[in-house]
Order: structure tokens, then sequence, then C-alpha cells
């Protein structure tokens, strides 16, 4: 489903060159849950936004469905994206002044999905996610664990492709984070493909499949330790 | 297209947003809903005020095809609204001409003094008329029969106030009051509703004009109707001619004009006008202003809207993640603005209705809004516009984040963030600076030209009117002026025959000056008596006073000697090199009915400037004991304006002696103030809706710097933990804005000092601009600012720094 072939991202500030990937090839299949993991600044965030197309490759190219996508423009992608990938941040990023169906419709609005389908699959998702009783609240009466329900089903909510994770469970305590990891696997197993980035080797345990990148490169990729033990049970 | 846009649900999704938002960040909303408010309140009263002063007599009946007729004097380039009625007939036979209206002032004719019953009254602005006055002007008799006024002698049609005034009722249909002056019974046979406010007519009584039509003075105010098409111009060249054949002048020096009827009441005042109309520069200043103040309520709100982006701009950057396109991004964000401008307008019109009476108070008018509904349309408009023009910069600012610099948290923080924050503070300081320098300069130079010297004293000065001139100017016998000096309090008094706060009645024309072939300045004539200089309080700068010790001063028929006293603008034309030269000199002149008087020059005084402080100075001839019209009064000098044993302790004196009833008595620099209070009016405008504008810009820069002291907030709490004390903190954050502020003073004081120069120099008289204005200026803004931020920094700084570290 996904291909990145060579692909490279450099920033330029002033006189600083800072090259972020460095020659990334990955590919994803449908169904896949990756793990993408590694130290600070070592391009983790960097490859997460380039595969969610919230940025493009200086050089290489990227195959979404067997389409080239590595020069489109913020147009294109924007639609592409809207329609295909679900985000979920570390920080949440839930819009203040809304409501908690409010957020979770904003993307259908952009869709322009009409109101009758709108209001039914918010509902449903937020009844998924068990948020439900909470819709008419504003995200700064809810807990950490609640928002970050709410970014899951926020999501969803456009049936993706793939969902795209950044530290999913970074600012949440373990009973939460265990809830939202459990939401994720569930999500893969019923066909969603997931794309992880984690620190955490506990959470990277959930993924079938582990990346590791170093300086902007990939060290090491391979079937998670879980599936390995499997495999070599 | 439009749908993908701004579908309904999106729009909604907009307004929700953008309401929840303003509530939320409380500081934002009162700033920028009550500056554009401010805004909106003062564009809408001023725009009131705009319509009402331009449309003063549009509801006369043929009001577009009326013209009133004024005299032109081409050498002096004086202008008179009035003229003889003797060119009635033969205006009428003009061709073109429809009909022709004669409104004769009274004021020239009769006292005006009555007695009814037991009492003594004044009846003033008595005009007479034809019968084809209501065709000219829309009448509402209320009571009896307006055209037997106008038709019989001996008959008054009064305004309601005015009979209510005279008889204590509005209905004084058969009522009768003895005219002392002619000793008959006048008949009141109709009464009219008050003139309204907005017609440049004013009667308080009107009679027939029948027996006055003969008259050659310049007695009445005269209108005239034109055909649709008519030939303008050529109807104002007859009438030059009429009235040249009429008082048989050859001299070409007189010219008539037509002035159309709508024009009137914005146009220059005249002295002797009934009322005093408006002016077309108050309104030009007053929609400069209002026009002034949006606009700083709209920059106001700019700034304010670019400053908080980055608070926005992690929304925004959510809202592109999922799905939205820049354009979706900008429509946001205009909604917004232009919902904050609908409730802006909302809360505007609240204000008008609080602030209007004041208004009215201010501008002399009585504005209203009858219905709201009226300007409707009008108001939302204005509002989406500003709504729009205001928010359009910061959505394409706004929208155009790249995501992943604002989600990467680099945006609040990041090199252009900290440059557009300081520019906009360097901005809002350089603009409120130079607005407090420009309405400081504006306010000095108008309250300067309000004070300009006259050359004559209006201070403890009061003003005995309407004394017989025969007893004024006695042949002999100063034992009047003496009993006055015995009053305590009266330090000096004389006779005068003119209004100096007015115009001058009559001319002097010189005849003869020694050495001097042809001697051709008009003058004014001032019949005075002893003391002149010390009581009307002129500059002396040679010569002396008329005096009694030099009993020759005074005006001798016989020999057709009189004293006079020139003023200094002619010493020139009259080949003086220096004011002494002039002493002593024997000049010839014409005055009224006598001839070739020879007037010995005693004094010269700096030219007095008659009327407002702001016309022309007119050259005056002073003469002594000598006079023309029939009537003047007496300008008392005393130590006390304010006392009343004063006041009625002269009228006693006049009363008694010139068996008088009904003496009137006023201050001289109160006649003075009615008569230039428009322009006083001007000037209090502008103080109040530049203070106004002030306010706005102080409340910009206290927005702004509110809003960078906060967005430090994680900057201040990492030096507190490095150790920073809380003092060391308040002088880092502003000593930033005060060096911002110096640097704005760069721009702002040359930018300010050149354009008001250059306005200062369309005056003849002018302000020089005082470093003090700049200074204070540039303190006051710092101070705001410093204020705002110190409060603001110490507050932050207070705060524990695990608080503000913690990531968002």
């Amino acid at each position: 489903m996904i291909k990145l072939t060579n692909a490279s991202r450099l920033f330029r500030t002033q006189d600083i060159e800072t090259t972020a990937l460095n020659n990334i090839n990955l590919t994803v299949a449908k169904g896949d849950f990756l793990a993408i993991m590694g130290p600070s600044g070592c391009g983790k965030s960097t490859l997460l936004s380039m595969v969610g197309m919230l940025d493009s490759p200086n050089s290489g190219d990227y195959f979404f469905d067997e389409v080239n996508i590595a020069k489109y423009g913020e147009r294109k992608l924007s639609k592409l994206r809207s329609s295909s990938i679900g985000f979920v941040f570390q920080s949440f990023n839930l819009i203040d002044s809304l409501t908690v169906f409010e957020n979770v419709e904003l993307p259908l609005l952009y869709l322009k999905i009409s109101k009758d389908e709108r209001k039914k699959r918010v509902s449903e998702i937020l009844k998924k996610v068990a948020i439900e009783h909470r819709s008419a609240h504003l995200p700064q009466q809810l807990s950490g664990g609640q928002q970050q329900r709410v970014a899951v089903a926020r999501a969803l909510v456009i049936k993706p492709k793939i969902i795209l994770a950044d530290e999913p469970t970074g600012n949440l305590d373990s009973k939460n984070g265990e809830e939202v990891m459990a939401m994720l696997r569930s999500l893969n197993t019923d066909g969603t493909t997931v794309i992880m980035v984690t620190h955490s080797e506990h959470d990277a345990k959930y993924a079938s499949r582990v990346i590791r990148l170093f300086d902007g490169q990939i060290i090491v990729d391979q079937a998670s330790d879980v599936v390995r033990e499997v495999q070599h049970a | 297209m439009l749908k993908y846009l701004a579908s309904s649900a999106l729009i909604s999704n907009y307004i929700i947003s953008a309401f929840r938002s303003l509530v939320r960040h409380k500081m934002n909303l009162v700033l920028t809903v009550i500056g554009l408010s401010i805004g909106l309140a003062a564009a809408l009263m001023i725009t009131l005020f705009t319509i009402n002063e331009s449309s003063y007599d549009n509801f006369q009946p043929d009001a577009s095809r009326t013209f009133r007729v004024i005299f032109h004097h081409k050498v002096s380039d004086n202008e008179y609204p009035m003229t003889s009625p003797r060119g009635y007939p033969f205006l009428t036979k003009v061709s073109g001409v429809e009909d022709v209206l004669n409104l004769i002032n009274m004021e020239f004719l009769w006292t005006g003094k009555v007695i009814i019953g037991a009492d003594n009254f004044k009846l003033e602005k008595t005009i007479a008329a034809h019968e084809n006055l209501t065709d000219f002007i829309a009448i509402d008799v209320l009571h009896g029969e307006l055209a037997t006024a106008l038709t019989q002698p001996n008959k008054i049609a009064l305004s309601s106030s005015e009979a209510l005034r005279l008889f204590g009722t509005e209905n004084a249909v058969g009522k009768t009051f003895l005219s002392i002056s002619s000793n008959q019974n006048i008949e009141v046979s109709a009464v009219f509703a008050d003139f309204s406010d907005n017609t440049h007519y004013a009667m308080n009584s009107i009679v027939s004009a029948k027996r006055f039509m003969n008259i050659m003075g310049k007695v009445s105010y005269t209108y005239v109707k034109l055909l649709p098409g008519a030939d303008i111009e050529s109807i104002a060249e007859q009438t030059t001619e009429i009235f040249n054949r009429i008082w048989q002048d050859k001299s070409n020096t007189v010219r008539f004009d037509l002035q159309p009827l709508l024009d009137i009441h914005l146009a220059p005042n005249h002295n002797v006008d009934l009322k005093v109309g408006g002016s077309a520069k108050t309104v030009m200043v007053s929609i400069a202003l209002s026009i002034l103040l949006l606009l700083i309520s709209s920059f106001n709100y700019i700034n304010m809207s670019i400053a908080q982006a980055g608070v926005r701009a992690k929304e925004v950057g959510v809202r592109k993640v999922l799905g939205a396109s820049k354009l979706q991004l900008i429509v946001q964000f205009l909604t917004e603005s232009v919902v904050i401008a609908l409730t802006s307008a909302l809360l505007a019109c609240g204000l008008v209705e609080l602030l209007l009476p004041a208004f009215n108070q201010l501008v002399g008018r009585e504005l209203a809004i009858g219905n709201w509904s009226q300007y409707l349309f009008e108001i939302i408009a204005t509002a989406v516009a500003i709504g729009i023009a205001s928010g359009l910069y910061p959505a394409v600012f706004i929208s155009s984040f790249s995501i992943h610099r604002v989600l990467s948290g680099d945006f609040g923080r990041g090199k252009t963030a900290i440059v557009v924050r300081k520019s906009l503070m360097i901005l809002q300081s350089a603009l409120s600076v130079s607005l407090i320098i420009s309405a400081a300069s504006l306010y000095f130079q108008l309250n300067y030209l309000q004070n300009l010297d006259v050359n004559y004293e209006k201070n403890q000065r009061l003003r005995v009117l309407d004394v017989p001139a025969d007893l004024l100017y006695p042949q002999d016998d100063q034992s009047f002026y003496q009993a006055l000096s015995t009053i305590d309090g009266v330090i000096s008094s004389t006779p005068v025959d003119f209004d100096l706060t007015k115009s001058t009645n009559a001319g002097a024309f010189v005849t003869s000056v020694p050495g001097i072939k042809d001697f051709d300045q008009s003058m004014g004539f001032g019949g005075v008596g002893f003391d002149a200089v010390q009581a009307l309080g002129l500059q002396l700068i040679a010569g002396r006073d008329f005096s009694t010790q030099y009993k020759s001063d005074w005006f001798n028929e016989e020999q057709g000697t009189v004293a006079i006293i020139i003023p200094e603008s002619v010493l020139a034309a009259a080949g003086y090199k220096n004011a002494e030269q002039a002493i002593g000199q024997v000049w010839r002149f014409d005055a009224g009915p006598h001839q070739s008087l020879q007037g010995k020059i005693v004094g010269v005084v700096k030219e007095v400037k008659i009327g407002s402080a702001r016309n022309e100075a007119y050259p005056v001839l002073f003469v002594c004991g000598l006079t023309i019209p029939s009537e003047g009064s007496i300008v008392i000098e005393v130590d006390d304006q304010n006392s009343l044993k004063i006041k009625q302790d002269i009228i006693k004196l006049v009363e008694q002696r010139f068996k008088m009833a009904l003496v009137e008595i006023e201050l001289v620099k109160q006649n003075y103030q009615q008569l230039y209070q428009k322009d006083n009016q001007l000037v209090d405008m502008v103080a109040i809706f530049s203070g106004l504008a002030v306010f706005l810009t102080c409340v910009g820069m206290f927005g702004l710097s509110a809003f960078n002291a906060q967005q430090r907030s994680q900057e201040i709490a990492i030096r507190k933990v490095l150790g920073a004390s809380r003092f060391s903190l308040m002088s880092l954050l502003t000593s930033e804005s005060i060096v911002l502020i110096a640097m704005s003073l760069v721009i702002a004081f040359p930018v300010s000092y050149y354009f008001i120069n250059e306005w200062l120099n369309n005056f003849n008289e002018r302000i020089n601009q005082s470093i003090t204005i700049y200074l204070i200026a540039a303190f006051v803004v710092a101070l705001v600012t410093w204020l705002t931020v110190a409060a603001i920094a110490l507050k932050t700084a207070s705060v524990k720094p695990s608080l503000s570290l913690r990531y968002e």
C-alpha cells in the first residue's frame, strides 16, 4: 500500500542544513501494524509526516496505492490525506472551542458529508470509543485519556485506510495508555493499517513489525519480538 | 464552489467556534469589540450630523429653484446678504424669475419695544413680508389667518413660543399690544409653529411689508425663485444693473450673486444673518475624524489578530490536517472578523442611543434616531465591510502557516514570530505617538485662531444697548458720563455707534490726506466719545486717547472739526514712515450727511478685528463725538463684570437720565462667544474626538503589550528557574518595550513634524510646533506600555515555573 523509494528530506535554515531522512526505503502492506522507534532527533516524526502526506520528500518517490505522490502539491495531498489517513497526536490536538461531537464531526464537514450521514457516523464512532456520554463537553472538561479517545474517534470517523499515531500514549498514565493501545490493536485486527511512532518498548510490543531509525536511516526492520517469538516457537 | 467554501454547516461551525473562542479570551473580546464599537458609534453619530447639516431647507417649496441675492463689494471683497426692497418690481420682471421674496429685517426700522398691560417687552427677529411668503417658506399656521398679518397694517403673526412669552398662551389670536414708537395698537392675527431646526430662516414674528418697499437702504433679505433652466449668470448681471440704477451707483464696485438656497446653511456666516448657521468646515472635519476613528479601530483589530495568530496556529494546523484548504481557512477567519464587526455594530447602536443627547450638546443640534430600521441596511453593510477589510490580511496571514512548522511548536517562538511581534509594536506605537501629536497640534492651532488678538478688550466690558444717538453724543454736556463714572466699580466709559463684535455700520470716505494724491483706502466709521481707547481697550501705539482735557476733540458742527484716531494699517498708504509722523496731521473726510470734515489725528491704534478673530481686520476711523446711525450703545469698563450691583446701578442711571424703559445690558465677552459659538464647537469637537482616537490607540498599545508579555511566559519561567528575580524579569520585558517605542519615535517624529507643518502653512496665523507636545506624546505612550508590561511581567513572573514549563 505504501512504498517509499530512496526518499530524503532536508531542512535548510539560513546556513544550516539538516538531513532529517537519508535515502529511506520502506514498504508497508495493508493490514500491517508498524512501530517506528529510535532516539530523539533520529527523524521519526519527519518520517511520519511524510507518510501522512503532511510533508513531501526532497528526492525519491512515494507510492501510495501504486500512485507516485512524491511531487503532489498541497491541494492534492490534502484531498488524498483527508479521505485516507487518520491522525492521532501525542498532544491530542483537539480544537478547544468545539465540543467533543463537533471535534469528531469536523473532518466530515471538510469532506462535504451530508448532515444525516455525519450525525450517524459520529454517534457510531463515539459509542465505539465509549465517549458518547461526554459528546456535549469541551476538551478542557475531559481527562487526558478521554481526550485521546476523542482524538482516536476523530481519526476513525473518516473510515481511513491508515491510522498514523505519533506517541499516542506519551501524555497518558499507564491505564489510559493501555486502553488506547488496545483500541489500536483491535482496529488493526479489523483490517486498518496502523503506523505508530513510539519511544516505549512496551507499546512497540503491540505492533507486528518494528523499524528502528538512527540519524535519518533505517537500521533495523524486522518483525517484532512477539512475532519472532511466535515464529521461533 | 461556493458550497465548498462556505456550506451552511461550515459557516455555523465557524460562527460557533468564533463565539466560544471570544468568550474564552475575554480581554481580546473587550479590546477589539469595544474599540470597534467606539469607532462605529462615532461614525454613526457623525453621519447623522452630516446628513442633517446637508439637508437644511430642502423641505421648502421649490427649494432647488430658490436663490438668495447677495451683495458683493468688489473692492473690499465683503459680502452682504441684504439689499434694498426697492428692487422688487424690477426683479419680478427679469426673464427667468418666477417670483421674488423680500424679508425685511425690522430691527433696522422698529425698536420692537411694546407694552402689554403693565409690562414692557421687546420683540426681536421680526420680519416684514408679502403674501408670497408661504410660496417660499413652509410655515405651519396653528391659529388664525397669516394672510391678514401680511396684508394689513398694525397686524402681526407670532410664533408659538413668542405667543407664549408675550401672552402666556399659544392661541393669542385677537390679543393686542401697544407699540411704543408708533403709539399704535397691534393685533395678533395668526400664530404659527416655531420654525424647525433645519432651516436657515428664523423669525419670531411677521408683519406686512407693504409700507417698507420704498426704502433705499439694505434692509431686506431677498430671495428669487427661478424658472427651470433659467440663466443664473444673466439674472445675476441684471440684478446688479437694477440696483446700480436704484442707488445711482456708477462706480462699478458692486456685484450681485445668486446663492442657492440649499447651500446657505453650510456657507460662511454673515454677521447680519438671523441665525447662526453651520459650517462646511466643521462637517468636513467631523467626517475626517470619524473616518480616523474607524481606521484606528480597524488597525487595532488587525494588529491584535496578527499578534494572536500564533495562538490560533495550532487550530489552523489541526484543521489543515483534517482537510481544510487555505481558502476555507481564509473564509473561516473572515467569518470571525465579520461576526466581531456585527457584534460591535450592535454595541455601537446601543452606545449611540446613550450618547446622542451629549453629542447634540456638543454640536448644538437636535439629532434623533427615529426608527433604527431605517438605517439597518447601511449599518449592517458597513459592519460587514469593516469586518472583511480588517480581517482580510490577518486571515490570509494565518491561513498560510505551514502545517509542519505549526505542529512542531516552532511557530510561537520562531524567528518570524518575534520579528512580527516587534514590528507590530513599533507600528502601533508610532501611530499612537503621531496621533497624540496631531490631535494636540490641531487643538492648539484652532484654539490659537479663536483667541487671536482682536486689538480691543472683551473682558470686563459691559454694553448698554439701543440708546438714542442724540442722548449719547450731546454737543456740550458730558454730565451723563460724569455721573456714570461716579458709580462704584466703573472705571471708564464711552459711547460707540457700531458693534465691534459684529460689523461697522457706515463708511468713512477720506477725501484728502496732506501730501497724498489718491488716498483710496476704504474705512469703516466708528463714532465714539471721550476715553474711547481706554473704555474699548484699544491698543494705542502713538499719540493719545480722546480726552475731556482737550475739549476741541469733540465734534464741532459749526467749524466742521473733530479729532480722529486712525488705524495702523493705513499709515503706509498715507505716506507716514512711522506712527508718530501721523500725529497732528489733518485729513478731510465725508461721513453720512457730513461733507468735508476736518479730522485732526490725535492717536494711532492697532487695527481692530471686527467680528470673528479669524476675519481679516478692517480699518476703522475713530471719530470723537460724531455719529451717523440713530442709535448707539455705551461700552463701560468695570472692575467686576459679574457684579449684579454695578449692572443695576448703571441701568438705574440710564433709565433716569434718558427716560428709557427696559434698558438692556450685556457682557461684551458673552456676546462675542455666542456669536462665534460654532467656531468653539469645532474646537470642542476636535478635542473630544481626538481624545477618543488617542484613547483607542492606547487601548491598542495595551492589548499588544499585554499579549506580547504573555507570549513570553515560557521564557520568563525558564529564566526564573535559572535564578532571575522578579524585578529583573520585569526590567527585561519593560526595557524591551521602551526600546521598541524609542525606535518608533524615529519614524513618528519626523513624519508628524512634516505633515503637521504642511497643514499649518495653510493658515495666515499659525502656532509654532513645540517640542513639548512631542515629548509628552512619547511619554504618554511609553507610560501606558510600561505600566501594562510591568504589571503583566510581574504577574507572569509570580507564577510557578513548573506550570509554564509544562509541555502543552
